[in-house]
């Protein structure tokens, strides 16, 4: 086996992930990175969206994060974000009201009652959305 | 005399109700001083990790210079001063308020322009009281502080050293040490100065960069500046718990003190009424039997 890659990821008010893994999924600037151990030094931008990663005895583990960055540097990765939840504890409940509001929003867009800024957040917002809930998903498969 | 007496006793039981009362402070603060430290600690990482990347990144950039770093020979010098909203925490505002105004006159001195932004109600009542120019208060801040209000003056202080003539802008706020020492600290903010040519490393690291290096950094720095007033805050509301802890506690003993002289005085009193009143009743026997 590979030698294992340490990872942390921060936020402002917390370290929310300090653990040993041997590889990660990222939604990396131009799209989703894989990291497996001996990885070349990489720093990028996060956008929003899953974060997977393999622990040491072989269990999965998500997260949902959005805006941050990523170091890779002899195997030892920091992610540096604004906003990380852990699959377990996304509301499935919060997530569906919200999708529910966030669709009215968007069909109410026909009629001309918001403006495109408003549609392009709504539309963005939606996504995370999905993102989200294709994490919880993930979370109950497990 | 018994109206002496019955007034003694009834300072007594007062003061006993403001010892409860300085008592019940001094826990409550004693609480919120153990969760800011532990919010201290919790958002050191971010600080230094960013501060790592962005040495990082820069180094290997052509180093773009961001407007958040620019450098102005002249214009306003925005000290953001920092104390509580609340008082009864002992010398704490004071300190800070006339540190803050002694910082004011040395800018004057030194030719510049100062003005104030003020966090916290005390210093703001002490600052208008003396007349200073003050741009902007955040009252309410540091009773709960939370990183949306932090980002809000990081925002504020961004958006108007990006927009105005600005010098610089500086805090000036209580650090925090340890639980027993606090003192007044002054920290810059902008323009930013990082310095990468410190720390030479033996073995240049060629990294990826997704996207360019330069985009990376303009990202970086933004939340590095949050981090920084975050932090900058979080360190003040510790001084502050730790300042009440330490008032009450003070005015806990005093009271206390106080307690055991009126007691003490209460009992003499009540000893010679006892004796008075014993005179008298012999007195009275003696001239019976007689």
């Amino acid at each position: 086996m590979a030698d294992p890659i340490s990872l942390e990821v921060i936020t402002a008010t917390e370290t929310a992930v300090k653990e040993e893994i041997h590889e990660l999924y990222i939604p990396a600037y131009y799209g989703e990175a894989g990291i497996l151990a001996d990885h070349l030094p990489f720093i990028s931008i996060l956008k929003f969206g899953e974060i997977s990663y393999r622990d040491v005895k072989g269990e999965n583990h998500y997260l949902y994060i959005e805006n941050g960055f990523m170091e890779v540097r002899d195997n030892r990765i920091i992610i540096i974000s604004d906003l990380t939840i852990r699959g377990e504890d996304l509301d499935p409940g919060d997530i569906d009201f919200a999708m529910k509001e966030i669709n009215k929003k968007i069909n109410s867009a026909s009629d001309g009652e918001i403006t495109v800024t408003e549609l392009e957040d709504a539309i963005l917002e939606q996504k995370k959305l999905k993102a989200k809930s294709e994490i919880i998903k993930k979370v109950n498969i497990k | 005399m018994s109206g002496n007496l019955i007034d003694l006793r009834r300072r007594i039981s007062t003061v006993k109700n403001t010892r409860k009362i300085t008592k019940a402070m001094k826990t409550v603060s004693a609480v919120k001083l153990r969760k800011s430290v532990t919010e201290i600690n919790r958002s050191k990482p971010i600080l230094e990790k960013l501060e790592y990347l962005i040495s990082q990144v820069g180094k290997s950039t052509e180093f773009r210079k961001s407007p958040l770093m620019k450098k102005r020979e002249d214009g306003e010098t925005i000290i953001v001063a920092i104390s509580a909203d609340k008082g009864l925490c002992g010398s704490f505002n004071s300190n800070l308020a006339k540190e803050a105004e002694l910082y004011y006159q040395k800018v004057i001195e030194d030719g510049g322009n100062p003005s104030f932004i003020t966090v916290g109600k005390k210093v703001n009542n002490y600052l208008t009281k003396k007349d200073l120019k003050i741009r902007k208060n955040f009252p309410d801040f540091m009773i709960k502080l939370k990183f949306a209000d932090s980002k809000e003056l990081t925002e504020y202080l961004k958006e108007i050293f990006l927009e105005e003539e600005i010098k610089e802008i500086k805090f000036v706020f209580t650090a925090f040490r340890s639980s027993s020492k606090q003192e007044i600290a002054d920290r810059s903010l902008f323009p930013i100065s990082l310095d990468f040519s410190g720390e030479e490393e033996s073995e240049e690291v060629e990294y990826i960069f997704e996207p360019e290096p330069g985009e990376i950094l303009d990202l970086l720095l933004p939340r590095f500046i949050n981090s920084i007033v975050f932090h900058t805050m979080l360190e003040s509301s510790a001084s502050e718990h730790a300042a009440r802890m330490i008032a009450m506690e003070l005015a806990t003993q005093n009271a206390s003190e106080m307690i055991h002289n009126l007691t003490l005085t209460m009992n003499k009193l009540r000893q010679a009424s006892i004796t008075n009143e014993l005179l008298e009743i012999i007195t009275a026997t003696e001239a019976l039997t007689n």
